[in-house]
């Protein structure tokens, strides 16, 4: 652009030559004046131009400049910023799309809230135990007003196996749901090929219904299985249809049969799934099939017990189980870790903006308004934000395929988590909240007005309301992090007491598998022999060392026979209607030495304890203790057991059926005299495990072709699959554990490192003047930790109560567990003093001269 | 004339109306009473740094003496910038008698 200052001199000099004239100067002394006044026109020309021309470069470059610099000073923390809120988003996207996979989304169901599982529950003994339907009592719950429809299915799949022979594979144990007729009218759900069951069915020639998994494996997916013939523990059956592949009800029901009618009222073994009429709610179901309950003790006094109500839960929550509460604590977790994650980004860009005070009130003496900084804070807040949404959102769903593999495999549904659109949702509703979170701190130092002023007075001056911010951004850091440690924790030492407990099985190795005895040979005699002929082959052979036969095996689940039991001592003075419970197992001899329970009394059972010899009982040692407690011996005592008395034979080590964490009484008799079948082998040798498994089928083969074995596992196995979910809880409150202490240690080196630089001269001065390098750093680290501190007597307390409400997740350990508390609060303190004398450490340490001349 | 005052006199002097440059450095002189003499070379590089700071503006206008000239005005963040000009001044000036002490 041309300068038009050639011109500018012309006129002034025109003008000082006039003015001269005017005064009465001659031509030559005005022109000798105005050449003096103005000096060298050519050199005023050239110091323009290149005055102007250097301007406007000047502008350019240093806002270049100055942009690069910036990023040289702020990059880092810009980049580490937008990395922290990724990793807390990515965290808390991944179990999200969990909890909504497992917890959150439709069951494939139509209307699923009308949908309610039924038990009994009798409130004896103050202690609430529920209690199983028996076939009769369907017709008692169809006549419910407030049902549409009703179906039985067995409380537990174990024991309903089916051996299933195509006429191709080998015979194959496949898990079976024997049902009454409306089960799917029940849940609202229609076969892919074929139709239900219908009336006609009931009593009329075998059907049955196949799972879409079976389907696909057993009858490699042919579409004309619909109306051929298969074989279930040898007896033929007529495939009416195929489900679709979202039908996994009960969980793992491979066939679905119907039940066979019954008019046994003390044959209870089954729970009943009810759909409720529309606009009839769970507390009216429940007062409804109370009243059906009540009319039956009327109608039946011997049967039932006069304190039976009713337990009615939503076939979700039952679906879900425990597996929900786990999900629920570690989404918490990872919103915890989230809202730490955007207080650490909110705290980096607060620091960042205090640190570029200087700059920002340039350009405000500059002409810049506040709308203008405000914009250029927010567009870096908002890029920050949707860029770690972006980054966050792939890390969830990498996340979510590693969790869903390394989950426990009982989780109900957790296969279908994915990063869908809700989880997406999800993530955007984080975004805008981490984008506030880092603008807060810009926003609260615009509002206080903390650049208009601060150009000349330089770094020394602090801004109040950025340190009150970074005070309660440190407070609430410290908070969260004691609480997800204090959680994580109490998780942890939950899972330690959990393997060191003695679960009374000390044979780890022992191979344990289902061999419920189909057809024919499942009446009790013939199964007995059945067994004791499997038994004595496999105990000839020389890598078994000792094999045995038991109903229900160790730690198959929260199942498991419960039996009353009364103590004959006690005839006479105990109110017949106190129930005691206690584990009830049939074993044959030899499976206490199998299975590693020792005898601590008396003897095993033994082939002389037959069907028509004296009836006999070993008792696990609380139960013993409980006799001795009242002055007896064990040995010899007789107790009432399924209403037959039973002497003591032997006392063993308690044991854990149910579960790790749960410790009942045992009762064991032995297989010869009593009905409840044997369904379990177990088998230890010195082969390996494959070797002792070809045996086994070997055997099998031999006595009968038409048995098959399921679920071979040995005994340690089943205990990992029942820490399963504790270990991948631990796991991750652990994970989120070590991030938020990543993420407190960073704020506060932040905070201190911010407030040490803003206050550099300051320290240059103190230690010019002699201060004491130590006195310098204690008394930067000391305000930090003193918020430190009081974030982690919030964090203990908010650790307590949600300590408080999970605490059936915990065991062996109080939520309030001193050691816990103060472990956390010691560790994050020091985390949080180590991450604030380093930086103040340094700028202690500096040379006063560099920084005073410096600035 | 002091050092840095320059760009403050001319700000001062655009205040009251627009003035092309000849007229500023008089206006200047003659306000004072003389006792201020304007190095007028050193004007116009004064000027170019209150245009690129957005200070003044400038148009081409006929003079008085019917000649065509630029003529500089004051803009909004000019007439803002008198009074931080003027605190500066004033705090110099507060600062030199507070050395110099009562006459």
């Amino acid at each position: 652009m041309k300068d038009p200052i050639h011109e500018e001199m012309e006129f002034h000099f025109a003008e000082l030559v006039r003015e001269r004239l005017a005064a009465g100067d001659s031509a030559l002394e005005a022109e000798g004046y105005a050449h003096q006044r103005l000096g060298s026109r050519i050199r005023i020309q050239e110091e323009v131009r290149d005055q102007s021309a250097f301007h406007r470069l000047e502008t350019i470059v240093r806002h270049a400049r100055f942009a690069l610099r910036s990023f040289g000073h702020h990059g880092g923390a810009y980049l580490l910023a937008t990395s922290i809120l990724a990793l807390g988003i990515g965290l808390s996207v991944a179990m999200f799309s969990l909890v909504h996979a497992v917890v959150l989304s439709p069951l494939p169901f139509l209307a699923q809230d009308q949908v309610h599982m039924v038990w009994k529950m009798d409130a004896q003994v103050g202690e609430r135990t529920v209690g199983e339907l028996a076939y009769p009592e369907l017709a008692d719950l169809q006549a419910n007003a407030e049902v549409d429809s009703v179906a039985l299915i067995p409380a537990a799949l174990y024991g309903n196996g089916r051996v299933l022979q195509n006429g191709t594979d080998e015979p194959v144990q496949i898990e079976s749901c024997p049902t009454s007729v409306d089960l799917f009218k029940v849940l609202g759900v229609a076969p892919a090929m074929g139709r239900d069951f219908n009336a006609r069915d009931v009593g009329g020639a075998p059907v049955v219904i196949l799972s879409d998994p079976v389907w696909r494996r057993h009858f490699a997916a042919r579409r004309d299985v619909v109306g051929q013939m298969t074989r279930l523990n040898g007896v033929g059956h007529t495939i009416i249809g195929v489900m679709p592949p979202e039908v996994d009800f009960p969980k793992g029901a491979g066939l679905w049969l119907l039940l066979r009618p019954d008019t046994n009222r003390g044959m209870t073994w089954l729970q009943a799934v009810a759909r409720a009429r529309p606009e009839v709610s769970q507390e009216a179901l429940r007062s409804a099939m109370e009243k059906t309950f009540r009319t039956q003790v009327i109608d039946h006094p011997e049967v039932y017990s006069r304190t039976q109500g009713a337990v009615v839960t939503p076939v979700a929550d039952f679906l879900t189980g425990s597996s929900k509460a786990h999900l629920y604590l570690s989404l918490g977790a990872s919103l915890l870790l989230l809202l730490s994650a955007c207080v650490s980004a909110g705290n980096l860009f607060l620091s960042r903006t205090m640190a570029r005070k200087r700059e920002v009130a340039t350009r405000v003496s500059l002409g810049a308004s506040r709308g203008q900084i405000w914009g250029q804070f927010a567009v870096e807040g908002a890029i920050a934000a949707v860029a770690a949404t972006l980054v966050g959102s792939s890390f969830a769903a990498a996340l979510i395929r590693l969790l869903v593999r390394w989950a426990p495999s009982d989780i109900p549904r957790i296969d279908m988590a994915r990063l869908d659109f809700t989880a997406l949702a999800f993530a955007a509703g984080i975004a805008v909240v981490s984008a506030m979170s880092c603008l807060m701190g810009p926003l609260v130092l615009l509002q206080e007005g903390t650049f208009e002023g601060s150009l000349r007075g330089g770094r020394a001056v602090g801004s109040r309301g950025g340190r009150r911010l970074q005070n309660a951004f440190v407070f609430s850091q410290a908070a969260l992090t004691v609480t997800i440690l204090v959680l994580g924790l109490l998780l942890f030492v939950s899972y330690q007491a959990m393997e060191r407990t003695d679960t009374g099985f000390a044979h780890g190795e022992t191979l344990t598998m289902n061999l419920a005895v189909k057809g024919q040979k499942s009446d009790p005699a013939a199964r007995r022999l059945f067994y004791a002929e499997l038994l004595r082959r496999l105990r000839l052979a020389p890598e078994v060392s000792s094999a045995a036969a038991v109903l229900l095996r160790p730690m198959e689940g929260p199942i498991g026979w419960d039996s009353e039991y009364s103590f004959e001592f006690e005839a006479g003075y105990r109110d017949p209607h106190l129930l005691t419970k206690a584990n009830f197992e049939v074993v044959t001899p030899q499976y206490f030495e199998t299975v590693g329970t020792a005898l601590l009394e008396g003897r095993d059972f033994n082939e002389q304890d037959r069907e028509d010899s004296p009836a006999v009982l070993i008792i696990s040692r609380s139960l013993a203790q409980r006799i001795r407690a009242t002055g007896r011996e064990p040995l010899g005592q007789r107790l009432r057991v399924f209403g037959a008395w039973r002497t003591v034979v032997g006392v063993v080590a308690d044991a854990r059926y149910r579960r790790v964490v749960q410790a009942m009484d045992d009762l064991y008799v032995p297989d010869r005299q009593a009905t409840p079948p044997t369904n379990y082998l177990v088998l230890r040798g010195t082969a390996p495990t494959g070797d002792l498994l070809a045996l086994v089928r070997r055997t099998l083969k031999e006595i009968d072709p038409n048995q098959a074995i399921a679920g071979e596992a040995t005994l340690s196995e089943l205990r990992r699959r029942n820490q399963a979910r504790s270990r991948f809880n631990v796991s991750l409150m652990l994970l989120f554990a070590v991030g938020a202490t990543l993420l407190a240690a960073a704020g506060v080196h932040s905070v201190i490192g911010e407030s040490v630089a803003v206050r550099a001269r300051e320290i240059a001065v103190k230690l010019a003047l002699g201060a004491g390098r130590r006195r310098l750093v204690g008394e930067f680290i000391r305000g930090a930790l003193l918020y430190v501190t009081l974030g982690e007597v919030a964090g203990l307390i908010a650790a307590l109560l949600l300590g408080t409400a999970a605490a059936d997740l915990l065991y062996a350990v109080a939520p309030s567990d001193p050691l816990v508390m103060a472990g956390v609060a010691l560790f994050v303190l020091s985390v949080a003093g180590l991450a604030a004398f380093v930086p103040a450490w340094i700028a202690a340490g500096q040379d006063p001269q560099a920084n005073l001349q410096g600035d | 004339m002091l050092p840095g005052t320059l760009n403050m006199l001319i700000l001062q002097v655009l205040s009251r109306k627009k003035a092309n440059g000849y007229e500023i450095a008089k206006m200047i002189e003659e306000r004072s009473e003389d006792a201020l003499q304007v190095d007028h070379g050193s004007l116009y590089p004064a000027l170019r740094r209150l245009e690129a700071n957005g200070w003044v503006e400038t148009e081409w206008a006929m003079s008085a003496t019917n000649r065509n000239a630029r003529y500089y005005s004051l803009t909004a963040a000019g007439r803002k910038q008198i009074g931080v000009e003027r605190n500066r001044w004033r705090e110099a000036v507060l600062a030199v008698s507070r050395v110099m002490g009562p006459a």
